[in-house]
């Protein structure tokens, strides 16, 4: 699975509007897993990821503690996303999830 | 695409690796105006001269387009250069050559020691078809990992026997637990004073928090462990990292109610929770302070290796973390307390946001002696105008691997395993001795809560107000020169950029409020 960070729009950072963008993005295919006060998490299959936004994605690797930390999560690349389109009312970004330090 | 010479061939090599028939290729593009790419440019290409050779989009797909009608996959596409994969057949048959095995000094920490890659007399007669679309095609080495050379691990020993509540014997000045962290940062005088942190509930996202190890009981302290999406068994923490950090907020705010929100996933260290996944996570325990030694690094990187391409500073924040900023920032305006890692020579994020604490490093020596750490991150951020990080700082070591803090993980953990190589500590034991702005971050945090319990009405800028102007002036050393393009930031009297306010003094903070 491929995690997704989702930022709601100004008018709509609300527990209504999180709750619409929530069922809106099940409709295309994107698995909810949990939310803020202004963004949504979510998942969506490796195999139908590029049908939805329309770039490829790159898995990362993991990498071990290294001299200036305590190691790299594994995570996922790409370039910046194009909102689909029935979440352009609601939604101000989307984005895939990408690896971080252990600092 | 050069031919090279074998690296190394050594029968010990020979016995162990085995290339990958999966090739990943790098591919390069030629600009319209002139069909020139970057390949056959003599000059050193910089970021201002990258962008006069980009191709147009195009001609990109168009290249694509025919890779992948021969049968290769695209996996990445920027706007200079593309990423595909194929097999050792596909890429011979297509390029006209016959590749080799090349072997890696096994004593290099890479991702893989064997790869193919055509010799120095190998032909190179690609389809013309292709070569008139592209520049060049490179296939990718295996990754060199950023520790420094491999040292022979032992076996990771899960758990044959539970490691001692008590700290080993390492022979060189370091800090101990739970006494000496706190003593440092002036906690004992707000500890005898009955301030603990009772009450206040602090929130810690990391890799996994095992609590089971003997020295948390010994110590009475007490916790829960919720699981952030995708991350698995809330008693384990293969990394160790979450269980050794945590140790800094149990030493100076015992009595605080501590939630840790684990992130990894023990069954695929490639998965796992995203850090908005955990921060988001972490709110829905109704926090008064949340403590993260986790982050990105803004400059130039390779995504791929996470390897730094320039020590410049990026000057935009990417898309991708502008959702974890506007959360962070909303999470702020509701009284959220939140402390972040400066970082250990990284342009961190969200460690650089205004709204945050930022926590940097102070070295303590064994007299007393105050100095900036090297290893911490110091720098004005490009993206945040007037931005200076860190605010003020906790305990970290110095360089090369800050080994300053005996704290309890994890028996054969991977941070078990690796810090053996140099902190004196076993690969089983369940100690290690390090730091970081990891550790600074949890123990501002701990001393955030003593605040909160003695003031619960104390604003999240509040708090960063007393804690500045109570700080303890730290004038000597200079903070890591790889956070500030190359040049350290020095520490000077009043405040500076490489620490800030200086080191944080708890007793001072807690009488002013």
């Amino acid at each position: 699975m491929i995690k997704l960070q989702i930022l709601v729009r100004q008018p709509w950072r609300t527990s209504e509007g999180i709750e619409r963008v929530r069922e809106l993005i099940q409709t295309i295919g994107i698995k909810p897993t949990v939310s803020g006060r202004t963004t949504l998490s979510a998942e969506i299959p490796e195999d139908s990821f590029e049908d939805v936004f329309k770039v490829p994605v790159t898995k990362v690797a993991s990498r071990p503690p290294s001299e200036r930390d305590f190691g790299r999560s594994g995570g996922n690349i790409s370039d910046d996303l194009i909102i689909p389109e029935p979440l352009r009312k609601y939604v101000e970004n989307i984005s895939v999830a990408s690896p971080y330090f252990r600092m | 695409m050069k031919r090279v010479q074998a690296i190394h061939n050594t029968s010990r090599a020979r016995k162990t690796t085995k290339p990958s028939e999966e090739l990943s290729i790098a591919i390069t593009f030629r600009r319209p105006q002139d069909g020139l790419g970057p390949t056959k440019l003599s000059a050193r290409l910089s970021s201002a001269s990258v962008a006069a050779l980009r191709p147009d989009p195009l001609d990109i797909d168009r290249a694509l387009y025919e890779l992948h009608h021969r049968g290769f996959v695209v996996s990445a596409k920027g706007k200079l250069t593309a990423s595909v994969r194929g097999n050792r057949r596909l890429f011979e048959k297509v390029f006209g050559t016959k590749l080799k095995i090349f072997r890696i000094d096994p004593t290099q920490e890479t991702s893989s020691q064997a790869f193919y890659y055509p010799p120095p007399d190998a032909q190179w007669k690609p389809d013309p078809a292709i070569m008139s679309l592209i520049d060049d095609a490179y296939i990718q080495w295996p990754h060199i990992f950023m520790a420094a050379k491999k040292k022979p691990k032992p076996k990771p020993q899960p758990a044959s026997g539970q490691p001692s509540a008590t700290a080993p014997s390492v022979g060189y000045f370091h800090l101990s637990m739970p006494n000496d962290v706190p003593r440092l940062l002036n906690v004992p005088q707000v500890h005898a004073a009955g301030t603990t942190g009772k009450g206040v509930r602090i929130v810690m996202m990391d890799s996994g928090f095992a609590h089971s190890h003997p020295y948390f009981k010994a110590n009475n302290y007490t916790s829960s462990v919720a699981l952030a999406p995708s991350a698995s068994n809330n008693k384990t923490d293969m990394n160790g990292h979450g269980t050794g950090e945590s140790a800094n907020i149990f030493a100076i705010a015992p009595g605080a109610s501590f939630i840790g929100i684990k992130l990894d996933d023990d069954a695929n260290p490639q998965g796992g929770a995203s850090i908005l996944e955990g921060f988001q996570e972490a709110l829905k325990h109704k926090p008064q302070v949340i403590s993260v030694s986790l982050g990105y690094d803004l400059c130039e990187t390779n995504p791929f290796t996470g390897q730094r391409t320039s020590d410049k500073h990026l000057t935009t924040l990417p898309n991708g973390l502008k959702a974890l900023e506007a959360e962070i920032q909303a999470a702020v305006a509701n009284g959220v307390v939140v402390v972040f890692s400066a970082g250990n020579g990284h342009v961190s994020f969200p460690g650089m946001m205004p709204e945050i604490i930022s926590a940097g490093g102070v070295f303590v020596d064994e007299n007393g002696g105050m100095t900036a750490s090297d290893y911490a991150s110091a720098f004005m951020s490009k993206i945040y105008s007037g931005r200076s990080v860190p605010d003020f700082c906790g305990l970290v070591g110095m360089q090369p691997h800050a080994d300053y803090i005996m704290l309890p993980i994890p028996s054969g953990c991977e941070i078990d395993r690796d810090n053996s190589a140099h902190d004196k500590t076993t690969a089983s034991d369940g100690w290690g001795v390090f730091s970081g702005t990891s550790a600074a971050a949890p123990q501002l945090a701990g001393v955030c809560a003593l605040l909160l319990e003695k003031n619960g009405g104390l604003t999240p800028s509040d708090i960063k107000a007393v804690l500045k102007r109570s700080c303890r002036d730290v004038t000597t050393g200079s903070a890591n020169d790889a956070s500030n393009e190359g040049h350290a930031v020095k520490a000077s009297a009043g405040l500076d950029g490489a620490t800030g306010a200086g080191l944080v003094d708890a007793f001072a903070a807690w009488k002013q409020i």
